[in-house]
Protein backbone atom coordinates (compact mmCIF):
# COMPACT_ATOMS: atom_id res chain seq x y z
CA UNK A 1 0.00 0.00 0.00
CA UNK A 2 2.03 2.89 -1.46
CA UNK A 3 1.24 6.68 -1.41
CA UNK A 4 -0.26 7.03 -4.55
CA UNK A 5 1.43 10.76 -4.31
CA UNK A 6 4.63 9.83 -4.01
CA UNK A 7 7.08 10.24 -1.71
CA UNK A 8 9.73 12.93 -2.92
CA UNK A 9 7.73 15.77 -3.41
CA UNK A 10 10.30 18.69 -5.02
CA UNK A 11 12.17 19.46 -1.49
CA UNK A 12 13.45 22.74 -3.05
CA UNK A 13 9.79 24.13 -3.12
CA UNK A 14 8.96 23.07 -0.08
CA UNK A 15 12.05 24.39 2.02
CA UNK A 16 11.14 27.65 0.51
CA UNK A 17 7.48 27.98 1.20
CA UNK A 18 8.55 26.28 4.99
CA UNK A 19 10.87 29.12 5.10
CA UNK A 20 8.56 31.65 4.26
CA UNK A 21 5.92 30.22 7.35
CA UNK A 22 8.58 30.97 9.75
CA UNK A 23 7.18 34.54 10.88
CA UNK A 24 3.65 32.41 11.43
CA UNK A 25 5.06 29.65 13.29
CA UNK A 26 7.06 32.50 15.49
CA UNK A 27 3.92 34.28 16.21
CA UNK A 28 1.95 30.96 17.31
CA UNK A 29 4.66 30.06 19.08
CA UNK A 30 5.16 32.76 20.73
CA UNK A 31 1.13 32.58 21.66
CA UNK A 32 1.66 28.94 22.69
CA UNK A 33 4.58 29.36 24.72
CA UNK A 34 3.70 32.45 26.16
CA UNK A 35 7.50 33.52 25.71
CA UNK A 36 9.47 34.77 23.04
CA UNK A 37 12.34 32.71 24.22
CA UNK A 38 10.70 29.47 24.29
CA UNK A 39 8.89 30.18 21.58
CA UNK A 40 11.94 30.37 19.31
CA UNK A 41 13.33 27.41 21.01
CA UNK A 42 10.29 25.73 19.73
CA UNK A 43 10.60 27.11 16.41
CA UNK A 44 13.89 25.77 15.54
CA UNK A 45 13.00 22.33 17.15
CA UNK A 46 9.72 22.48 14.64
CA UNK A 47 11.95 23.47 11.80
CA UNK A 48 14.29 20.81 12.03
CA UNK A 49 12.09 18.08 12.68
CA UNK A 50 9.55 19.73 9.73
CA UNK A 51 12.96 19.20 7.35
CA UNK A 52 13.94 15.74 8.30
CA UNK A 53 10.44 14.54 7.88
CA UNK A 54 9.71 16.31 4.64
CA UNK A 55 8.90 13.38 2.70
CA UNK A 56 5.87 12.77 5.11
CA UNK A 57 4.12 15.74 4.53
CA UNK A 58 1.67 14.88 1.65
CA UNK A 59 1.12 17.65 -1.48
CA UNK A 60 -2.52 17.45 -1.51
CA UNK A 61 -2.36 18.82 1.95
CA UNK A 62 -1.80 21.99 3.13
CA UNK A 63 1.93 22.80 4.53
CA UNK A 64 0.94 25.23 7.00
CA UNK A 65 -1.45 23.05 8.89
CA UNK A 66 1.25 20.01 9.10
CA UNK A 67 3.73 22.57 10.06
CA UNK A 68 1.86 24.17 13.04
CA UNK A 69 0.57 20.35 14.00
CA UNK A 70 4.15 19.39 14.63
CA UNK A 71 5.20 22.49 16.32
CA UNK A 72 1.58 21.65 18.88
CA UNK A 73 2.72 18.41 19.67
CA UNK A 74 6.73 19.28 20.23
CA UNK A 75 5.11 21.77 22.70
CA UNK A 76 2.97 19.37 24.24
CA UNK A 77 5.50 16.83 24.86
CA UNK A 78 8.35 19.36 25.98
CA UNK A 79 5.46 20.26 28.79
CA UNK A 80 4.85 16.55 29.36
CA UNK A 81 8.69 16.34 30.04
CA UNK A 82 9.16 19.11 31.86
CA UNK A 83 6.39 18.06 33.98
CA UNK A 84 5.51 21.68 35.30
CA UNK A 85 2.64 23.01 33.25
CA UNK A 86 3.13 26.08 35.64
CA UNK A 87 5.99 27.03 33.77
CA UNK A 88 3.57 28.62 31.09
CA UNK A 89 0.84 29.86 33.66
CA UNK A 90 3.59 32.42 34.66
CA UNK A 91 3.81 35.27 32.24
CA UNK A 92 7.39 35.87 30.97
CA UNK A 93 8.73 39.10 32.09
CA UNK A 94 11.02 39.13 29.07
CA UNK A 95 8.45 38.68 26.87
CA UNK A 96 8.32 42.95 25.87
CA UNK A 97 11.89 43.37 25.80
CA UNK A 98 12.68 41.91 23.03
CA UNK A 99 11.79 43.75 20.66
CA UNK A 100 8.48 43.69 20.93
CA UNK A 101 7.11 46.14 17.59
CA UNK A 102 5.28 49.16 19.32
CA UNK A 103 3.07 50.00 16.27
CA UNK A 104 0.48 47.27 17.03
CA UNK A 105 -0.21 48.55 20.36
CA UNK A 106 -1.09 51.93 19.31
CA UNK A 107 -4.08 50.00 17.65
CA UNK A 108 -5.30 47.41 19.59
CA UNK A 109 -6.83 47.43 22.97
CA UNK A 110 -4.50 44.84 24.41
CA UNK A 111 -0.95 45.13 24.37
CA UNK A 112 1.40 41.82 23.86
CA UNK A 113 2.02 41.48 27.15
CA UNK A 114 -1.74 41.55 28.77
CA UNK A 115 -2.54 39.31 25.62
CA UNK A 116 0.38 36.71 26.69
CA UNK A 117 -1.27 37.18 30.37
CA UNK A 118 -4.61 36.73 29.10
CA UNK A 119 -3.53 33.50 27.07
CA UNK A 120 -1.81 31.93 29.62
CA UNK A 121 -4.66 32.26 32.23
CA UNK A 122 -6.32 29.29 29.81
CA UNK A 123 -5.64 25.13 30.27
CA UNK A 124 -3.62 24.71 27.13
CA UNK A 125 -5.91 22.90 25.20
CA UNK A 126 -8.34 25.67 24.63
CA UNK A 127 -5.26 28.28 24.65
CA UNK A 128 -3.90 26.85 21.50
CA UNK A 129 -7.56 26.21 19.95
CA UNK A 130 -8.03 29.76 20.44
CA UNK A 131 -4.52 30.74 18.11
CA UNK A 132 -5.09 28.55 15.66
CA UNK A 133 -8.73 30.27 15.03
CA UNK A 134 -8.42 33.91 16.16
CA UNK A 135 -4.57 34.83 15.86
CA UNK A 136 -3.78 32.86 12.61
CA UNK A 137 -7.33 32.60 11.15
CA UNK A 138 -7.45 28.96 10.54
CA UNK A 139 -10.89 27.56 10.25
CA UNK A 140 -12.44 25.28 12.64
CA UNK A 141 -11.84 22.21 10.58
CA UNK A 142 -8.76 23.38 10.13
CA UNK A 143 -7.94 23.38 13.56
CA UNK A 144 -9.66 20.49 14.20
CA UNK A 145 -7.09 18.61 11.49
CA UNK A 146 -4.13 20.17 12.88
CA UNK A 147 -4.91 19.19 16.51
CA UNK A 148 -6.38 15.55 15.26
CA UNK A 149 -9.55 16.41 17.21
CA UNK A 150 -13.29 16.60 15.98
CA UNK A 151 -14.77 20.04 15.27
CA UNK A 152 -17.14 19.73 17.72
CA UNK A 153 -14.04 20.04 20.31
CA UNK A 154 -13.22 22.59 18.42
CA UNK A 155 -15.85 24.39 19.08
CA UNK A 156 -16.67 23.70 22.60
CA UNK A 157 -12.96 24.87 23.40
CA UNK A 158 -13.45 27.78 21.63
CA UNK A 159 -16.39 28.90 23.41
CA UNK A 160 -15.11 28.35 26.96
CA UNK A 161 -11.74 30.29 25.77
CA UNK A 162 -13.70 33.01 24.22
CA UNK A 163 -15.58 33.44 27.63
CA UNK A 164 -12.90 33.80 29.85
CA UNK A 165 -10.63 35.90 27.47
CA UNK A 166 -13.74 38.23 26.80
CA UNK A 167 -13.96 38.45 30.62
CA UNK A 168 -10.63 39.58 30.99
CA UNK A 169 -10.55 41.83 27.98
CA UNK A 170 -14.02 43.73 28.20
CA UNK A 171 -14.43 42.70 31.40
CA UNK A 172 -17.36 40.85 32.90
CA UNK A 173 -20.39 40.79 30.71
CA UNK A 174 -22.84 43.29 32.83
CA UNK A 175 -26.45 41.57 31.01
CA UNK B 1 -36.01 31.94 17.60
CA UNK B 2 -32.77 31.38 20.25
CA UNK B 3 -29.25 31.55 19.32
CA UNK B 4 -26.86 29.59 21.49
CA UNK B 5 -23.62 30.96 22.51
CA UNK B 6 -21.74 27.72 19.54
CA UNK B 7 -23.78 29.65 17.08
CA UNK B 8 -23.08 33.09 17.46
CA UNK B 9 -19.47 32.41 18.08
CA UNK B 10 -19.60 30.43 14.73
CA UNK B 11 -21.22 33.69 13.12
CA UNK B 12 -18.42 35.79 14.48
CA UNK B 13 -16.33 33.77 12.56
CA UNK B 14 -17.87 33.07 9.08
CA UNK B 15 -18.30 29.05 10.00
CA UNK B 16 -21.94 29.60 9.51
CA UNK B 17 -23.50 27.89 6.39
CA UNK B 18 -25.13 31.48 4.41
CA UNK B 19 -28.73 29.82 5.43
CA UNK B 20 -28.03 29.68 8.90
CA UNK B 21 -26.26 33.02 9.07
CA UNK B 22 -28.81 34.81 7.99
CA UNK B 23 -31.13 33.36 10.77
CA UNK B 24 -28.78 34.92 13.16
CA UNK B 25 -28.76 38.13 11.43
CA UNK B 26 -32.69 38.21 11.56
CA UNK B 27 -32.12 36.84 15.42
CA UNK B 28 -29.56 39.94 15.58
CA UNK B 29 -32.02 42.52 14.31
CA UNK B 30 -34.53 41.36 17.04
CA UNK B 31 -32.81 41.05 19.71
CA UNK B 32 -30.32 43.90 21.00
CA UNK B 33 -28.84 42.19 23.84
CA UNK B 34 -28.19 38.96 20.95
CA UNK B 35 -26.17 42.32 19.21
CA UNK B 36 -24.10 43.24 22.02
CA UNK B 37 -23.22 39.92 22.63
CA UNK B 38 -21.75 39.66 19.35
CA UNK B 39 -19.88 42.85 19.54
CA UNK B 40 -18.05 41.68 22.48
CA UNK B 41 -17.04 39.03 20.81
CA UNK B 42 -15.77 41.04 17.72
CA UNK B 43 -14.23 43.37 20.02
CA UNK B 44 -12.50 40.54 22.50
CA UNK B 45 -11.10 39.14 18.94
CA UNK B 46 -9.79 41.84 17.25
CA UNK B 47 -7.99 43.05 20.22
CA UNK B 48 -6.38 39.25 20.73
CA UNK B 49 -5.74 39.28 16.94
CA UNK B 50 -4.31 43.12 16.93
CA UNK B 51 -1.92 42.35 20.16
CA UNK B 52 0.13 40.15 17.96
CA UNK B 53 -0.16 41.91 14.98
CA UNK B 54 2.97 43.27 14.41
CA UNK B 55 4.62 40.17 14.73
CA UNK B 56 4.61 38.94 11.22
CA UNK B 57 6.96 41.61 10.66
CA UNK B 58 9.95 40.70 13.08
CA UNK B 59 13.31 39.96 11.32
CA UNK B 60 13.79 36.17 11.63
CA UNK B 61 16.45 34.83 13.85
CA UNK B 62 19.40 33.66 12.60
CA UNK B 63 19.50 30.80 14.23
CA UNK B 64 16.24 29.80 12.92
CA UNK B 65 17.38 29.78 9.07
CA UNK B 66 20.30 27.81 10.46
CA UNK B 67 18.51 24.26 9.94
CA UNK B 68 17.65 25.32 6.31
CA UNK B 69 21.28 26.00 5.70
CA UNK B 70 23.09 22.84 7.50
CA UNK B 71 20.08 20.32 7.15
CA UNK B 72 19.34 17.92 9.75
CA UNK B 73 20.85 14.57 8.57
CA UNK B 74 17.70 11.69 8.03
CA UNK B 75 18.02 8.13 8.79
CA UNK B 76 20.44 8.10 11.46
CA UNK B 77 17.93 7.12 14.11
CA UNK B 78 15.38 4.75 14.67
CA UNK B 79 13.33 7.56 15.58
CA UNK B 80 13.76 11.29 14.67
CA UNK B 81 14.27 12.97 17.10
CA UNK B 82 15.35 17.26 17.04
CA UNK B 83 19.16 17.25 17.13
CA UNK B 84 19.64 20.11 19.36
CA UNK B 85 20.46 18.94 22.93
CA UNK B 86 19.08 21.70 24.72
CA UNK B 87 16.71 19.17 27.20
CA UNK B 88 19.05 16.99 28.35
CA UNK B 89 16.03 14.63 30.08
CA UNK B 90 14.21 14.53 26.69
CA UNK B 91 17.11 13.32 24.52
CA UNK B 92 18.45 11.08 26.97
CA UNK B 93 15.12 9.17 27.67
CA UNK B 94 14.74 9.34 23.78
CA UNK B 95 17.98 7.53 23.41
CA UNK B 96 17.60 5.17 25.94
CA UNK B 97 14.61 4.04 24.70
CA UNK B 98 15.72 4.02 21.04
CA UNK B 99 18.58 1.82 22.32
CA UNK B 100 16.28 -0.68 23.65
CA UNK B 101 14.32 -0.64 20.78
CA UNK B 102 17.25 -1.34 18.77
CA UNK B 103 17.77 -4.20 21.10
CA UNK B 104 14.79 -5.75 21.43
CA UNK B 105 13.91 -5.53 17.75
CA UNK B 106 17.56 -7.07 16.66
CA UNK B 107 16.72 -9.71 18.93
CA UNK B 108 13.40 -10.63 17.47
CA UNK B 109 14.28 -10.50 13.54
CA UNK B 110 15.90 -14.16 13.81
CA UNK B 111 13.18 -15.61 15.34
CA UNK B 112 9.99 -14.76 13.13
CA UNK B 113 12.32 -13.73 10.23
CA UNK B 114 8.65 -13.90 8.23
CA UNK B 115 7.48 -10.79 10.34
CA UNK B 116 10.41 -8.45 10.46
CA UNK B 117 12.96 -7.29 8.92
CA UNK B 118 15.94 -4.97 8.77
CA UNK B 119 15.57 -2.14 6.01
CA UNK B 120 17.92 1.28 6.15
CA UNK B 121 18.53 0.46 9.92
CA UNK B 122 15.56 0.40 11.20
CA UNK B 123 13.29 -3.12 11.70
CA UNK B 124 10.33 -3.15 10.01
CA UNK B 125 7.29 -5.47 9.55
CA UNK B 126 6.84 -8.31 6.77
CA UNK B 127 4.85 -10.82 6.22
CA UNK B 128 1.60 -11.66 7.92
CA UNK B 129 2.66 -8.56 9.92
CA UNK B 130 2.89 -6.09 7.60
CA UNK B 131 -0.34 -7.74 5.93
CA UNK B 132 -2.27 -7.40 9.05
CA UNK B 133 -0.55 -3.76 10.12
CA UNK B 134 -2.71 -2.72 6.55
CA UNK B 135 -5.69 -4.08 6.54
CA UNK B 136 -6.86 -5.47 10.38
CA UNK B 137 -9.07 -3.64 12.04
CA UNK B 138 -8.44 -2.55 15.66
CA UNK B 139 -10.35 -5.38 18.38
CA UNK B 140 -11.14 -7.83 14.81
CA UNK B 141 -9.77 -11.75 15.01
CA UNK B 142 -9.72 -12.18 18.95
CA UNK B 143 -7.48 -15.36 19.38
CA UNK B 144 -5.61 -14.95 16.24
CA UNK B 145 -2.08 -14.79 16.35
CA UNK B 146 -2.00 -10.99 15.26
CA UNK B 147 -3.73 -8.81 16.38
CA UNK B 148 -3.99 -5.02 16.59
CA UNK B 149 -5.26 -3.24 19.86
CA UNK B 150 -5.36 0.26 19.03
CA UNK B 151 -4.66 2.68 16.33
CA UNK B 152 -3.10 6.52 17.16
CA UNK B 153 -3.06 9.37 14.56
CA UNK B 154 0.72 10.73 14.71
CA UNK B 155 2.47 14.00 14.04
CA UNK B 156 3.41 13.48 10.99
CA UNK B 157 0.18 13.29 9.79
CA UNK B 158 0.75 9.42 9.23
CA UNK B 159 -0.54 6.82 11.79
CA UNK B 160 0.94 4.24 14.27
CA UNK B 161 -0.60 0.76 15.11
CA UNK B 162 -0.40 -0.94 18.33
CA UNK B 163 -0.07 -4.92 17.72
CA UNK B 164 -0.02 -7.97 19.92
CA UNK B 165 2.22 -10.98 18.13
CA UNK B 166 2.23 -14.04 20.06
CA UNK B 167 4.10 -12.85 23.41
CA UNK B 168 5.19 -9.50 21.96
CA UNK B 169 3.08 -5.98 22.32
CA UNK B 170 4.88 -3.74 19.69
CA UNK B 171 4.32 -0.08 17.96
CA UNK B 172 4.59 0.07 14.15
CA UNK B 173 4.12 3.31 12.23
CA UNK B 174 3.52 4.07 8.45
CA UNK B 175 6.64 5.58 7.34
CA UNK B 176 8.18 6.03 3.93
CA UNK B 177 5.54 2.80 2.45
CA UNK B 178 6.92 0.73 5.53
CA UNK B 179 5.21 -0.24 8.99
CA UNK B 180 8.72 0.83 10.90
CA UNK B 181 8.50 -1.33 14.07
CA UNK B 182 9.46 1.74 16.92
CA UNK B 183 8.98 -0.61 20.13
CA UNK B 184 8.43 -3.99 20.87
CA UNK B 185 8.41 -5.76 24.12
CA UNK B 186 7.39 -8.88 25.98
CA UNK B 187 3.42 -8.82 26.53
CA UNK B 188 3.16 -9.56 30.01
CA UNK B 189 5.39 -7.05 31.38
CA UNK B 190 1.56 -5.08 31.55
CA UNK B 191 0.88 -6.37 34.30
CA UNK B 192 3.45 -4.04 36.06
CA UNK B 193 1.50 -1.28 35.06
CA UNK B 194 -1.75 -1.10 37.31
CA UNK B 195 -2.17 2.73 36.42
CA UNK B 196 -4.20 1.92 33.20
CA UNK B 197 -7.53 1.07 33.61
CA UNK B 198 -8.75 2.04 29.98
CA UNK B 199 -9.03 -0.90 26.76
CA UNK B 200 -4.87 -0.08 26.73
CA UNK B 201 -4.88 -1.71 30.11
CA UNK B 202 -3.08 -5.03 29.69
CA UNK B 203 -0.53 -3.28 26.98
CA UNK B 204 3.05 -2.85 28.63
CA UNK B 205 4.30 0.45 29.78
CA UNK B 206 7.06 0.72 27.18
CA UNK B 207 4.57 0.14 24.47
CA UNK B 208 2.46 2.93 26.02
CA UNK B 209 4.61 5.39 26.67
CA UNK B 210 6.28 5.02 23.41
CA UNK B 211 2.86 5.40 21.61
CA UNK B 212 2.05 8.45 23.48
CA UNK B 213 5.65 9.96 22.72
CA UNK B 214 4.03 9.69 18.71
CA UNK B 215 0.94 10.00 19.02
CA UNK B 216 -0.50 13.77 18.02
CA UNK B 217 -4.57 12.64 19.06
CA UNK B 218 -6.58 10.15 20.53
CA UNK B 219 -6.84 6.59 19.38
CA UNK B 220 -9.11 6.33 16.12
CA UNK B 221 -12.96 5.21 16.26
CA UNK B 222 -13.57 2.05 13.97
CA UNK B 223 -15.10 4.46 11.39
CA UNK B 224 -11.54 6.76 11.15
CA UNK B 225 -10.18 3.96 11.38
CA UNK B 226 -11.75 2.20 8.11
CA UNK B 227 -10.98 6.08 6.67
CA UNK B 228 -7.44 5.74 7.40
CA UNK B 229 -7.41 1.86 6.09
CA UNK B 230 -8.78 3.40 2.62
CA UNK B 231 -6.65 6.04 2.16
CA UNK B 232 -3.53 4.00 2.80
CA UNK B 233 -1.82 4.23 6.34
CA UNK B 234 1.83 4.70 5.88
Amino acid sequence: MQDPSGENPPSGDVRTELMGLIPRLRRFALAMTGSRADGDDLVQDTLERALLRLDQWRPDTRLDAWVFRIAKNLWIDQIRSRRSRERVMVSDPDADAAGIDGRSAMEATLTLSKALQVLATLPEEQRIVITLVQIEGFTYREAAEILAIPEGTVTSRLVRARAAIEAQVLGEDRA
Amino acid sequence: MSIDEETLMAFADNELPAQEAERVAAALKADPALALKLDRMRRAKAALKGAFGGQLELETPERLLAPFANPPRRSASVIAFPQAARRPLYMLAAAACAALVFLVGRASVGDGAAMFARADGVIVARGDLDKALDAQSAGANEGARIQIAMSIPDEGGGYCRVFKLDASTGLACGQGGQWRIDALAASDGGADAPGYATAAGELPEIILSAANRRRAGDPLDADAEQQAMRVGWR
